[in-house]
């Protein structure tokens, strides 16, 4: 357990000391949250729906982008192997980096929670803890999807790939961009098959409708089987070692 | 007594058999060496007996263990450097050495650590601003970080500069000191031959010499080679009246010869050089080495 903290710790560090990630995990949002509130943060809600976009939109870009390319590239250039050396199993190190990146992505939609209660006014109408257990399984379902990339790619450039032919589809079918009624019927169809979608789309509902999580068992069911399908299908394929 | 021992060890990778069935003991406190050319079969060999590859036939122990187990009280009493380490490039040198430190049980001080390997100055140094020989270090450094009782280094000297590499070897030779046993794989037959008490010549997947490199070179029974330079030129034909000379060569008032044995042949060119009142210039006599038994066993060059 305390090597696995020190991994989460090493892990957060190297996530911090990478200009990119943290522009797009961290600042990143916290303009498009300044923008769009300065543009509409005086409609009632608006931030109720702005939060849950802005968050699992961190949320999956950081699954694919700093999970599954950065396992891909540690499984490539030979860390996984030089870790397989030590008595620290290879796997508690990839699970500290999970938990790392997980930690992260939550302080990041806390974050933009308290900046948003701070300069708009931020509704909750229902329970704030199905809010917070909603989140959490949430961000667990997208890590799950980085978990399928970093198992499908052999290599790094195509763990980049992948994570670009999933990231735009599945992030226009979110409703984050676009509202999904504008589609047409075909592309919603898909959309309704998208744990990303039904991800926001619980979190707004429990933000501005006041719904509970029994009414949600629809969308929750489509995030929880998607955590457990990505969960049980990159343990079998993720392989230690590269070719 | 042994403290490694392979027995008959084959892996093949696909159509290629990489190794054909190997055997050898590492004794207990020894610097073993495997050396052979790329693609000999060394990499392979020595990454079986750290646990990391999975062998196809064969019995290998090191210690109490089968490194194949992977089991924790083996990694903890082993140090390895790969040939090709990838460190986190974002962390700073001294975060490497103290991350790795921190996953194991026993530890060495970290300060000294980077004493020894040379890397204070560098301590604070991003791992991606090092150059090649400075990574290469920190990769052996990483291998001493658990003061382990058996070392694995494969090609640890590769991409440094020679003062480099002979720092390394002061360092390898220290820690046999210390008692530890040492397994290197090297594709330089002179860091064989300086640093290894015993070596296996590997060649396609197979032993094809083991012992010391003295004897090594003693069984070849290779001619040896004399050199020397003299301002006058003189007819080489006064030096081949000792019997022992195998072939002379002159060129430009350097003078090479091949002989078995060289002390008559010395004695010979000290006494013309004295009657004729020439100054001997350059004098060496050079011994075969472990490339010659090389070149001796298989026919060609090693690459």
């Amino acid at each position: 357990m305390k090597k696995f903290a020190k991994v989460a710790l090493i892990e957060t560090k190297l996530f911090f000391r990478q200009k990119i990630a943290v522009f797009f995990t961290l600042l990143f949002p916290l303009f498009l949250l300044f923008l769009f509130g300065s543009i509409w943060g005086k409609e009632p809600n608006y931030f109720s729906y702005l939060l849950p976009m802005l968050v699992s939109i961190v949320a999956f870009s950081n699954a694919l982008y700093g999970v599954g390319a950065v396992l891909s590239f540690y499984r490539e250039s030979g860390i996984l192997k030089r870790i397989g050396i030590t008595p620290l199993p290879a796997r508690t190190y990839i699970y500290g980096l999970l938990a790392s990146r997980f930690l992260i992505v939550i302080f990041q939609a806390v974050f933009l929670f308290i900046v948003a209660l701070i300069f708009y006014t931020v509704k909750v109408k229902g329970s704030f803890a199905a809010l917070v257990i909603v989140l959490v399984i949430g961000v667990l379902s997208m890590i799950s999807i980085g978990g399928i990339v970093a198992g499908f790619s052999k290599t790094y450039e195509a763990s980049i790939a992948i994570s670009n032919v999933l990231f735009t589809p599945l992030s226009f079918l979110s409703g984050a961009f676009i509202p999904i009624f504008i589609l047409p019927k075909f592309l919603q169809t898909l959309a309704n098959g998208s744990p990303l979608y039904h991800f926001i789309k619980v979190m707004q509902e429990i933000m501005v409708q006041g719904k509970g999580l029994r009414e949600e068992l629809v969308s929750l069911s489509v995030v929880v089987g998607c955590l457990l399908v990505c969960a049980l299908i990159s343990a079998k394929t993720f392989k230690l070692k590269g070719e | 007594m042994a403290i490694i021992t392979v027995e008959n060890l084959k892996k093949r990778y696909g159509e290629v058999e990489a190794v054909k069935g190997i055997s050898f003991g590492i004794e207990d406190g020894e610097i073993f060496g495997i050396v052979g050319p790329n693609g000999a079969g060394k990499t392979t060999t020595i990454e079986v007996m750290e646990g990391f590859r999975k062998k196809d036939e064969g019995y290998v122990r090191v210690g109490e263990f089968d490194p194949e187990e992977g089991k924790k009280e083996f990694k903890e009493i082993m140090g390895v450097q790969l040939q090709k380490t990838a460190i986190f490039h974002a962390l700073k040198v001294e975060e490497a050495i103290n991350f790795f430190s921190s996953l194991y049980k026993k530890t060495t001080n970290p300060e000294k650590l980077l004493e020894i390997f040379s890397l204070t100055e560098k301590k604070k140094q991003y791992v991606k601003s090092l150059s090649g020989g400075e990574h290469q270090r920190l990769s052996v450094a990483l291998a001493f970080v658990n003061d382990p009782k058996i070392l694995f280094l494969d090609e640890p000297t590769t991409g440094m500069d020679p003062n480099a590499r002979r720092d390394m070897w002061a360092v390898i030779e220290d820690s046999q000191k210390k008692g530890k046993t040492v397994v290197l794989t090297t594709h330089y037959m002179e860091e064989a031959e300086v640093l290894c008490d015993r070596v296996a010549i590997i060649d396609k997947g197979e032993i094809i010499a083991l012992d010391k490199p003295r004897e090594l070179i003693r069984k070849l029974d290779a001619d040896r080679k004399i050199e020397f330079k003299l301002e006058e030129r003189i007819d080489p034909e006064l030096f081949l009246k000792s019997e022992k000379v195998e072939k002379i060569e002159e060129r430009n008032g350097e003078y090479i010869i091949l002989t078995k044995n060289p002390q008559p042949v010395l004695s010979r060119i000290l006494a013309v050089c004295s009657k004729k009142s020439l100054e001997l210039k350059g004098l060496r006599v050079i011994d075969a080495t472990l490339d010659d038994v090389f070149v001796h066993l298989t026919g060609r060059k090693m690459e």
